[in-house]
């Protein structure tokens, strides 16, 4: 406790300059501004400004990049309920909600809780980060292939049970996506599947390709042709601040989705993700109106978000500890380093504690930032709303486009999202959600290699899933979700949680 | 204008323009091809060298991160763009001599480029879980000889240098090992670290040997020294003949103008010998080494060679 106290001691006085407080703040500014752009992400924000922090100090050009990150986490909230674009995996499921609220004239009430729910996340992972960075990278080196298989098994039927609508159309969904998630080259075998010979697919369609054709462009041809005599996404703006009512039912999902986060955001590849998610379905099952969730229950953006952003936070454990990027953003964080003349590792935290304490500690101080600066936004947000179509979507368009083109520098992405947009269209026709594709495009992939993987481990034998503890209790929990899915009690509410409207 | 005077003029600015246009080489910013996504070793070298670069060709080096198709898409753009100086490539060993001998692609690294610099080597380390009961290379043979199929090794792609390395030393040493391939280095590595595979070879070991999560058995490629890698001797110590190491440098496309690639060459070579330039690329685990064309060329084609000999013997397979 007293090595905590002052190695935040440590972290403040790096952090809390003038210099390193602007730094901050310019960093989160650009990441909300990034986030809230339909499909521009971090990754492309931080590989263009890289070069303007090779003149700063160390701790400064970390500062500002790390903010950028987390800031975005923010803006890509905004941008799902507002326009139900999610520019990243983590923020499909702020759509569900949370685009369903901004629909009832509620958006202000979203975003509202999205950034306190944030806030609140934000705090609790940076104590944590603060506190057990290094039991919780220990912990995380002990998902080896085979807990990964049963987590990413468990994540799946997850994303059925989530979906709204038929169970049967969620399933063809989730293994629609599954499929998508199969082009590419095969990990395993360097064989390539379903590129039909195109270069461009060697690598798999990029999540942010498949997010904006379909929920983006697809969304727009619906909406055309659907609403002729309105002009505005929703006619109410309502009020813009969270009611009391709101803060009683999200405060405990808030609490329940930043300790999800935290411990899940620690996993490599997809572990921020699933959180939001696993936070959904557990709001799900431990509402009094799960027959709200999906029509705009206020839990359902709150719980999600908190775990996305706590995720995003602990995120920075491997790479701080262990100098192993845990997603791209962070592979560029490590390239920032590297030009600073740090190398990235456990002697980081012992040569640099100044960097180290300093970065963790300002963290904190841009989630504080972030909410001095969202919350006055929120009313401005809202306003966005009641531009009129004829503006609003040739410019959600020319995004998208500029969001996809900047991922691979790719003309080839942009086209594939068009083809995209045409599918979500037909989907919406058919009164498929998009959701459980998406989820299963990211999982899938996954899956399948940690399946693989662990196969190839244990020469073959199975038995390898049940027998080691923690995949074991996974794949126990994934067979009660299943049961739960099947018994009829559950499957009656869940027909009146998802009738289709 | 009388026809006369028409035609000598435009035979003049005709015969001027070319000279004024290379006089002038570069005019307008250069585009660096990095062939991954922003943050790996390849995107970092670009980014310090477009820095200093930019500052010696009087114009930007704008770096485009063109991934797809393990690094083959960004070569065959730059060897389809004109070769007119201002489309440049920052290749990798595995993007440029590897990964053609395993996929399909519409370049030859050979006849579609030319050298302007040989950047850097990069050192690998040969690295093992420290649970295992294995200190040496001799150690680590022994043990793969009593128990064949019994270890395995992580890499970061199916043909990527630390792939073809350690297939390279089963075929030296007379071992089998398990190969478990990972998207990327820093799962393989993170893998490896937990003990779930057990061996590596690849440049980002080199600080997990430093920090004792790892334990280094023999390193190659580049340079070490005690600081850097304290008690891991050169795989050259075991295996004389050993001869492949990643590499990075930077090309441009074959027809290139012979004085445009003077300019390149000369403006890379000074940036190449700046004490701040070697000591960043050191700090990524890479040895700087200023070549002549000739050598750079000579050494692509050994690299190559071995590797198509090692993906032969060894059977490895992609399409």
């Amino acid at each position: 406790m007293e090595d905590l106290v002052s190695h935040l001691a440590v972290g403040v006085d790096a952090a809390v300059t003038w210099q390193n407080l602007l730094y901050c703040f310019v960093g989160v500014l650009l990441g909300t501004l990034v986030g809230v752009l339909p499909g521009l992400g971090p990754v492309a924000t931080i590989a263009m400004l890289l070069p303007v922090t090779y003149g700063l100090p160390p701790v400064s050009a970390l500062i500002m990049l790390s903010g950028i990150y987390y800031g975005a986490q923010y803006g890509g909230s905004t941008a799902a309920i507002l326009v139900n674009l999610p520019g990243e995996s983590s923020s499909v499921v702020t759509c569900l909600d949370g685009h369903a609220l901004a629909k009832k004239g509620r958006a202000g009430a979203a975003l509202g809780i999205a950034a306190i729910g944030s806030f609140f996340a934000g705090t609790v992972s940076t104590l944590v980060v603060a506190a057990a960075a290094v039991p919780l990278a220990a912990f995380a080196l002990k998902f080896g292939p085979a807990e990964y298989f049963s987590l990413m098994l468990l994540g799946l039927i997850a994303a059925v049970v989530l979906a709204q609508g038929d169970v049967l159309k969620a399933i063809a969904m989730t293994l629609l996506g599954l499929l998508l998630g199969l082009v590419g080259v095969d990990v395993n075998s360097g064989d390539e599947r379903f590129t039909f010979g195109i270069p461009e697919l060697a690598e798999g369609i990029s999540f942010v390709v498949i997010s904006m054709g379909i929920f983006g462009i697809g969304e727009i041809i619906a909406n055309l042709e659907r609403d002729h005599h309105r002009t505005q996404i929703v006619e109410r703006v309502g009020s813009v601040l969270p009611t009391r009512e709101d803060y009683r039912r999200a405060w405990k999902p808030v609490v329940r989705g930043s300790a999800l986060g935290s411990i899940m955001g620690v996993l490599p590849g997809g572990g921020a993700m699933l959180s939001s998610f696993a936070s959904y379905m557990l709001e799900k099952r431990l509402s009094k109106h799960p027959e709200e969730f999906g029509k705009g229950a206020i839990e359902g953006v709150a719980g999600p978000e908190s775990a996305n952003n706590a995720g995003a936070q602990t995120s920075f454990i491997p790479l701080l500890v262990m100098g192993l990027p845990s997603n791209a953003v962070m592979a560029l964080m490590i390239g920032a380093m590297m030009i600073h003349g740090i190398v990235p590792g456990p002697q980081v935290m012992t040569e640099r504690p100044d960097l180290f304490w300093g970065v963790i500690v300002s963290m904190w101080i841009g989630n504080i930032l972030l909410l001095l600066l969202n919350l006055p936004l929120v009313g401005i947000w809202v306003r966005l709303l009641s531009i009129p179509y004829r503006i609003l979507y040739p410019a959600i368009l020319l995004f998208c486009c500029i969001g996809v083109f900047s991922v691979n520098n790719s003309l080839f992405d942009v086209l594939l999202a068009v083809g995209f947009g045409l599918l979500g269209y037909l989907f919406i026709k058919l009164r498929c959600e998009p959701a459980p594709l998406l989820l299963g495009f990211v999982l899938g992939p996954l899956m399948e290699e940690n399946l693989r993987r662990a196969m190839l481990l244990s020469r073959g034998d199975p038995t390898v899933f049940f027998t080691r503890p923690i995949s074991a209790s996974l794949l126990i929990f994934a067979v009660l979700l299943l049961a739960l899915l099947a018994l009829p009690h559950f499957r009656s509410t869940r027909k009146v949680a998802f009738a289709e409207d | 204008m009388t026809p006369l005077v028409k035609s000598v003029a435009l035979t003049l600015s005709l015969g001027l323009l070319p000279w004024a246009a290379q006089a002038a080489y570069p005019e307008k910013p250069i585009t660096y091809v990095v062939p991954y996504a922003p943050g790996g070793t390849n995107d970092n070298i670009a980014r310090v060298l477009s820095e200093f670069l930019g500052a010696e060709l009087g114009q930007p080096l704008v770096i485009e991160n063109k991934p797809g198709a393990g690094g083959t898409l960004g070569a065959s753009f730059v060897a389809k763009s004109a070769p007119d100086g201002y489309t440049l490539f920052n290749a990798s060993i595995g993007n440029l001599v590897i990964a053609p001998q395993l996929v399909p692609v519409n370049f030859d690294p050979f006849k579609d480029f030319t050298p302007i610099a040989n950047i850097a080597e990069s050192r690998s380390v040969i690295a093992i879980n420290p649970k295992l009961p294995i200190k040496t290379l001799a150690d680590l043979i022994a043990y793969a000889k009593a128990n064949p199929g019994k270890l395995s090794f992580s890499s970061s792609g199916i043909g990527t240098p630390g792939h073809i390395a350690l297939e390279y030393l089963q075929v030296l040493a007379g071992i089998s090992l398990v190969h478990v391939p990972y998207k990327g280095s820093a799962p393989a590595l993170s893998d490896t670290i937990s003990g779930h595979v057990d061996l590596i070879a690849d440049p980002l070991a080199n600080g997990a040997v430093k920090s004792g999560h790892l334990r280094g058995l023999a390193w190659f490629g580049g340079t070490a020294d005690e600081k850097e890698l304290p008690g891991v001797p050169s795989l050259l110590d075991s295996f004389p003949q050993w001869n492949f190491s990643g590499a990075f440098l930077a090309v441009a496309p074959s027809q290139t103008p012979p004085d445009i690639l003077k300019r390149l060459r000369q403006a890379f070579d000074r940036v190449l010998a700046k004490p701040e330039v070697i000591d960043k690329l050191k700090l990524m685990g890479l040895t700087p080494q200023r070549l002549s064309v000739e050598d750079t060329l000579s050494i692509l084609r050994a690299t190559h060679d071995t590797s198509a000999d090692i993906i032969r013997r060894a059977n490895i397979k992609a399409q």
